[in-house]
């Protein structure tokens, strides 16, 4: 089972619900769309890509009918969670300090890490620069500079400091030089660490989940709407919202990714009349974005979704039509 | 009025006591489209008494077996998904595509066939063979307009001189 979990927030969100109903785990996710096509909406922000709106992320909203779909075949089922409204207790506020200060002591400890590290390739090299340093010597650079200006008058010297210069390194020094240079490195300012940011509420507990009394549909509308999504789900398309295209739905032969919607499906009261000019802008739609506009309605005292396609046919030689 | 002026087609469409006033000019306007400009075969009007609509029957190319139902209707009117099914049942479109043809106050019309169920759209290869024979023809008539006044300098020459020949004869 699948918790879909859902927040009130008081405004009409889909088709008059007032409830919005929200997917948080990726893996559910993919499961809903492959294994049910179900393809809801993605309304987040990308962690990765945060400034941009072309591809969003999880969570997921949930379509009224896809809702009831998976509530009907019992894939998923619906709770609610006061808890997340209200002010966050004592005991919240304390795990998350908790959890702020532990990810910051991870961080510190691994930057330390990875320094300690990149300074074990680098010992050698120090414990030659201090010994140049503690006997005269210049550096190569310095040193063929320093040749070509005088000549040579104390070469003996010179070279006692080289064969002191290329004693081996003892383990012993090496130490010392690292610790030196570990004791040097600042500690991790909070400023300079990485903040988490949740992708689910970490600290939500199952005995919080409320169940929800989920009424979609309520009125014969919806029911239309539920059963002509239910219809063609039934059918195995994937189906999702029609906004796009001034439609209830938009269908798809496959997974929306790979195809173009085949139909722009319109729910429509199956006795009331509409305008001859309502008809002909549904076939017009269709026909200049190649899909077929469907009017979908459902006879009273039935349960049997009825589909008229309109199919754009010509008209008279009108001159510039 | 003098009907001995009027269209025989048109005629022929009052007389059929259509209860709806505004469905005989519209079946008249769709009959003359059908006839003078699509120029569908084997072009039929009907009476429906029992939905009050004219209907007519044709052929769009004299190949195809299937015949079309085309149902004239004024711009003003309104339909329900209800009444197209009923439409679809009596006049038992199974077979036979139904097109709604609706006339509008300047005579334009324009035609929508209505299928029930699901039609899938017509395939990219469809729609750009459909353009290219639609781009033909096009061509074809500029062509024609084009040359109008040599071919009926043409016209006339040959007549002349079938004229002429027969007052030869």
């Amino acid at each position: 089972m699948i918790t879909v979990q859902i927040s009130k927030d008081g405004k009409p969100l889909i088709w008059s619900a007032e409830v919005t109903v929200f997917l948080y785990v990726f893996v559910e996710w993919i499961r809903l769309r492959e294994e049910y096509r179900i393809v809801g909406g993605l309304i987040g922000v990308l962690p990765n890509l945060p400034n941009q709106e072309v591809l969003n992320g999880l969570p997921m909203s949930l379509l009224p009918e896809e809702t009831t779909l998976l509530l009907e075949k019992n894939i998923i089922c619906l709770k609610t969670f006061p808890s997340l409204s209200r002010c966050p207790g004592e005991g919240v506020v304390k795990a998350f300090k908790h959890h702020c200060r532990s990810v910051q002591v991870e961080q510190a400890d691994q930057m330390k890490e990875e320094r300690k590290s990149a300074l074990l390739g680098l010992v050698d090299k120090i414990v030659e620069g201090r010994r140049r340093k503690r006997l005269g010597l210049d550096t190569k650079k310095k040193r063929k500079k320093g040749k070509s200006a005088e000549n040579t008058d104390n070469d003996a010297e010179e070279k006692e400091k080289i064969v002191e210069l290329l004693k081996p390194i003892e383990e012993i020094e090496r130490k010392t030089v690292l610790d030196e240079e570990l004791a040097k490195i600042p500690p991790l300012s909070r400023e300079n660490t990485l903040v988490q940011t949740f992708t689910t509420y970490p600290w939500l507990s199952p005995e919080d989940a409320c169940p929800v009394n989920w009424t979609f549909p309520s009125n014969e509308e919806e029911r239309t709407r539920y059963l002509t999504f239910k219809d063609l789900w039934t059918k195995g398309f994937y189906i999702t919202t029609g906004h796009k295209f001034g439609g209830d739905f938009l269908v798809y032969p496959g997974d929306p990714v790979k195809f173009h919607s085949h139909f722009i499906v319109v729910c429509v009261s199956y006795t009331n009349s509409m305008s001859v000019h309502q008809l002909i802008s549904y076939g017009r739609l269709g026909s200049s974005v190649r899909k077929t506009v469907v009017l979908a309605s459902l006879p009273q005292d039935s349960s049997e979704v009825k589909f008229q396609s309109i199919k754009w046919a010509g008209s008279s030689a009108v001159p510039f039509s | 009025m003098n009907n001995g002026n009027i269209h025989p087609v048109l005629k022929d469409l009052l007389a059929f006591g259509c209860g709806d006033q505004r469905i005989p000019p519209a079946a008249f306007a769709v009959f003359m489209d059908l006839s003078e400009v699509r120029a569908v075969w084997d072009l039929q009007y009907q009476f429906c008494k029992a939905l009050d609509i004219i209907y007519l029957t044709g052929r769009e190319n004299v190949s195809d077996i299937e015949t079309n139902i085309y149902l004239p209707l004024p711009a003003s009117y309104t339909v329900s998904p209800a009444w197209l099914e009923k439409v679809q049942n009596s006049l038992s479109t199974k077979n036979r595509g139904l097109i709604l043809a609706f006339k509008d106050a300047d005579s334009t019309v324009v035609y929508y066939q209505i299928t029930e169920g699901l039609v899938t759209p017509d395939s990219l290869e469809i729609v750009q063979e459909r353009k290219a024979s639609e781009e033909r023809r096009r061509l074809l008539q500029t062509e024609l307009w084009r040359k109008r006044s040599q071919l009926y300098e043409m016209a006339k020459h040959n007549s002349n001189s079938i004229n002429d020949n027969e007052h030869t004869a």
